[in-house]
């Protein structure tokens, strides 16, 4: 047997020892040992309350990147599909998307302009419509 | 295919699940004993926080194998206990350089010496002898040898011993003070 395995089991052994012990009786271990586990129990605070702000932090912008690529990906797809239509469909297109409140005379609007509006479409109204999707997705 | 590995927002999750204010107590009670037995200078706490926070960052650094370390809590106490044993090596590297002395005590260091072959039976004995030394009794022992056997969970050695499980957590608090003199009589032998 490799001595290792020994050691790796020994270890094993202890740590198991403190993952299934409660708190209250590794203090008292603490506190048998002749240490004060509150001297740095300030610490501790502040490092739980960091790594818990950061990782909230850290799945935020995880989170609407994510959100940004797929409007990103959804906006691309729409601009592909405008391309080519003749400029009925385009007009159709904004008022079932019910862009007409902002852009009364469509009829006026020049194919050039139709395809500019369409690709403006509002990213954050985007996000907001995916948002709701992942919230209805839980 | 999925990958061993958790990705980043999946530590993140983890963290925001888990009882932070215990699992930083509990490691750093665990990085103290272990310090204190290499003679380290470095504070638990320390070392902890600088553990937590590198798993946390998005650069690729210490890695979370799920496949090994199924349970988060676990991997936690693996990476501290992987950091402790590598300032270890270089702090007796330095050591070695600066006096030209080799250093016998290599707890839980995976230098060449810990992979030599050992006999289990004759390994289990000169561990034994050491904690009788120590003072320290049957119940010990018996938790000591179980260690041996690859029974390291308290419920599964309470179990297999048939007794009540506190009574394998009182033992192994007596038996915890000992290891790392354990583990240093363990490197030094050979058959």
């Amino acid at each position: 047997m490799k001595k290792k395995e020994i050691l790796d089991n020994i270890e094993e052994g202890v740590i198991e020892f403190y993952l299934n012990s409660s708190v209250e009786d590794i203090f008292a271990m603490a506190i048998e040992e002749g240490v004060e586990p509150d001297g740095t129990a300030n610490k501790r605070d502040k490092l739980a309350k960091r790594l818990k702000f950061l990782a909230q932090a850290r799945l935020n912008t995880e989170k609407d990147r994510s959100l940004l690529e797929r409007a990103e990906r959804i906006r691309s797809n729409l601009i592909e599909k405008y391309i080519g239509k003749p400029i009925s469909e385009l007009k159709t297109l904004l008022q079932i998307k019910g862009l007409q409140v902002q852009h009364r005379n469509i009829d006026k609007l020049d194919e050039a302009s139709i395809r500019d509006i369409l690709k403006d479409i509002d990213h954050i109204q985007l996000i907001e419509k995916l948002e709701d999707e992942t919230y209805r997705e839980k | 295919m999925e990958s061993i590995y958790a990705t980043k927002q999946e530590i993140q999750e983890h963290l925001l699940q888990v009882d932070l204010h215990k699992i930083i107590f509990k490691l750093e009670r665990y990085a103290h004993n272990r310090i204190n037995g290499m003679n380290l200078s470095v504070k638990a706490i320390d070392v902890v926080s600088d553990i937590l926070l590198s798993i946390q960052e998005d650069y690729e650094g210490r890695l979370w194998n799920k496949t090994k370390y199924p349970k988060f809590e676990r991997f936690l106490f693996e990476a501290v206990r992987s950091h402790i044993s590598n300032s270890y090596d270089k702090h007796k590297n330095r050591q070695e350089a600066e006096t030209g002395h080799l250093y016998s005590y290599q707890p839980a260091s995976y230098q060449m010496e810990v992979l030599d072959e050992i006999d289990l039976q004759s390994a289990k004995k000169e561990a034994l002898a050491c904690v009788a030394e120590l003072g320290g009794d049957a119940e010990e022992e018996c938790i000591l040898e179980c260690w041996f056997d690859g029974i390291t969970k308290p419920q599964e050695i309470a179990e297999f011993l048939g007794v009540p499980v506190e009574v394998i957590y009182n033992a192994t608090k007596r038996l915890n003070r000992k290891v790392p003199q354990i583990q240093k009589r363990l490197n030094c032998y050979h058959l």
